[in-house]
C-alpha cells in the first residue's frame, strides 16, 4: 500500500514537472537504458568520441564532449536516444 | 564472390586473427556460442556496394561462481554507407565475472577498431585548427558490488584510451588554403571512477547515492574532466497479477568546465506501466522527464519528455510462441521527434517464419523490412532479408538485399 501511494505521488510529480517547466534553450541528448541494446552504432558515428559503452554494455553519452550534432539519434536502431 | 574477397581483403590481418582467436577460445572452452553472419548488397542510389555484418557472442561457465563472456562484431563494406564515417569497424569484448553471495565482481576489456580512420574534432570550440583521425579505442573496466544487511555497495574503475593521428592545419597566405600537417600519433586517455551505496527500504523500494569522477587528458587540459554526485530512488509495485508499475527519480549534480551552468543539477524521473490484457496481448507505456537547473536554482529548465509505448499480440497458433504483431511509438515533443513502428513475425509453414516491419521517423526516414527465415532448431536460422530506407530531404532510396545465418552452438 505504501509503495502504491509513493508511486502515485511520483507519477503526479513527474507529470507536473514534465509540463510545468520552461523549455531549455539548448539541446541535450540522453539514452534510454531500457531500450539500448549496446550495438555501438552511436559510437561509430559520433564525431567527438562522446559515446562509450559501460560495463553493462549500454551506451553512455559523455555530456562534456557531446556537441549535440544528433548523428547518434539518427542511427540508433532502437530509437533509444532522446 | 569477387565482392566478398574484395571486402575481406580490406580488413586488417590483426582483426581476422582476433576474430579467429575469439572463436577458437570459445570452442576450446566449450562455451555457449552464438554466431551471426549476414551478407548484403547495398544500393545507395548512386553506387552499389557489398556489406558484410558478422557477430560472435559466447558465454562460458567456468565454475558456479565464475563466468567468461566474449563478444565480437565486425562490419565491412566497399565504401561508407548511410551516415557512418567509416566503411570498416570492429568491436571486441571480453569479461570475467564472479558472482558470490556477498561479493560480485567483473573485469572486462573492450576495443573498437575503426578500420578506416576518420576525422573527428576533439577541440570543437577551443582549437578549430586541429583535427584528429581516430584509429582505435581501448577500454578496461573493473566493477565490484558487495551486498550486506540490506545495503549494496558498488565501485567501478574504467579507463578509456583513444589512439588518434592529429592533423594540424596552417594557413598558407600564398595559396590561400589550409595546409594539413600530419603529427605523431597521440593517445587520449580518460579515467572513470566512482562508488555508490544503495539501501532497500522495502522489498520494492530502493534508495541510493554515490559519487563519480572523470579525469581526461584531451586537449591537454581539464576541459573534459568532470565530477558528479547523485541520489536516486526506485520503486516497483505489482498492482494486480497482470499489471505492474515502476518508477524512479535520479538527481545528479555535475561539475566540469564543459558543463553549462544551467545543467549542473539534473533531475531525471521515470514511470513505467506494464499491462497484460490476456489472450496474448501485452503492452507498456513509459514516460521519462528530464529537467535541470543551475546551482542557485534560479530557473528550472525542461530538457525533454520522452514517451514510449509498445503493444504486442502473440498469436496462439504458433506452438513456439514466436509469432507476434508489435506496434509502438516513441515521442519526444521537445525535440520534435516522433517514431511510429509496426512489426510482425509469423509462422508460415514448417520451420519457415516471415518477418515484416515498417517504421516512420518524422523528418528522418521511412523504413521497410521483410525477412524470410528457416529455423534448423529453436535458435538457429538461415534467412533472406531486404530492407529499404526512404530518407527525408529528397535523398535517394537505400536498398539492401542479403542473406545470412544465425547459429547457436
Amino acid at each position: 500500500m505504501r509503495c502504491k501511494i509513493i508511486l502515485i505521488i511520483l507519477s503526479l510529480l513527474v507529470m507536473l514537472s514534465g509540463f510545468a517547466c520552461k523549455k531549455a534553450v539548448w539541446v541535450e541528448y540522453k539514452i534510454d537504458r531500457n531500450s539500448c541494446n549496446g550495438c555501438g552504432e552511436c559510437i561509430r558515428v559520433c564525431p567527438n568520441d562522446a559515446v562509450y559503452l559501460d560495463s553493462d554494455g549500454k551506451a553512455v553519452i559523455d555530456q562534456t564532449k557531446c556537441t549535440q550534432c544528433a548523428k547518434c539519434v539518427v542511427v540508433c536502431p532502437n530509437k533509444a536516444i532522446y | 564472390m569477387y565482392s566478398v574477397c574484395k571486402v575481406c581483403s580490406g580488413m586488417s590481418k590483426q582483426s581476422y586473427l582476433l576474430a579467429i582467436g575469439l572463436v577458437l577460445i570459445s570452442v576450446c572452452l566449450g562455451a555457449e556460442i552464438n554466431l551471426q553472419s549476414g551478407f548484403y548488397s547495398a544500393d545507395t542510389g548512386n553506387e552499389t556496394t557489398f556489406l558484410s555484418k558478422n557477430r560472435l557472442d559466447a558465454e562460458f561457465t567456468i565454475s558456479p561462481f565464475v563466468q567468461l563472456k566474449i563478444g565480437s562484431k565486425a562490419e565491412t563494406s566497399d565504401f561508407t554507407i548511410d551516415s557512418f564515417p567509416q566503411n570498416r569497424w570492429m568491436n571486441n569484448y571480453m569479461a570475467v565475472s564472479y558472482g558470490g553471495e556477498i561479493l560480485k565482481a567483473e573485469a572486462g576489456y573492450r576495443n573498437i577498431l575503426f578500420g578506416a580512420s576518420q576525422n573527428m574534432q576533439l577541440y570543437p570550440r577551443w582549437n578549430p585548427v586541429t583535427d584528429f583521425r581516430r584509429n582505435a579505442q581501448h577500454q578496461v573496466m573493473l566493477n565490484l558490488d558487495a551486498e550486506y544487511a540490506g545495503f549494496v555497495i558498488d565501485g567501478y574503475v574504467a579507463t578509456k584510451n583513444l589512439l588518434a593521428n592529429p592533423i594540424e592545419y596552417t594557413y598558407d597566405f600564398v595559396t590561400d588554403t589550409n595546409v594539413p600537417n600530419m603529427l605523431p600519433s597521440k593517445s587520449h586517455d580518460e579515467l572513470y571512477a566512482g562508488a555508490g551505496i544503495a539501501f532497500q527500504l522495502h522489498p520494492s523500494i530502493t534508495l541510493g547515492g554515490g559519487y563519480g569522477h572523470k579525469q581526461s587528458n584531451f586537449t591537454d587540459s581539464d576541459v573534459y574532466s568532470s565530477s558528479e554526485y547523485f541520489l536516486y530512488s526506485q520503486a516497483e509495485h505489482k498492482l494486480s497479477p497482470s499489471s505492474r508499475i515502476s518508477g524512479s527519480i535520479n538527481w545528479k549534480h555535475i561539475n566540469g568546465e564543459a558543463i553549462r551552468d544551467e545543467a549542473r543539477n539534473n533531475l531525471l524521473s521515470s514511470i513505467r506501466y506494464q499491462q497484460s490484457f490476456g489472450f496474448g496481448l501485452n503492452g507498456f507505456v513509459s514516460f521519462m522527464n528530464d529537467i535541470c537547473s543551475d546551482d542557485q536554482v534560479k530557473q528550472v529548465w525542461l530538457v525533454s519528455n520522452y514517451i514510449r509505448s509498445h503493444l504486442q499480440y502473440h498469436f496462439g497458433y504458433d506452438p513456439v510462441g514466436a509469432s507476434y504483431l508489435l506496434a509502438g511509438a516513441v515521442i519526444v515533443p521537445e525535440k520534435e521527434s516522433e517514431t511510429w513502428f509496426v512489426e510482425s513475425n509469423m509462422h508460415l509453414i514448417g520451420n519457415v517464419y516471415g518477418n515484416t516491419g515498417y517504421s516512420y521517423r518524422k523528418n528522418l526516414e521511412n523504413y521497410y523490412q521483410i525477412k524470410l527465415s528457416y529455423f534448423f532448431n529453436h535458435f538457429s536460422e538461415c534467412y533472406l532479408q531486404s530492407f529499404v530506407k526512404d530518407l527525408a530531404g529528397n535523398k535517394d532510396l537505400q536498398s539492401y538485399y542479403g542473406l545470412g545465418v544465425s547459429i547457436r552452438l
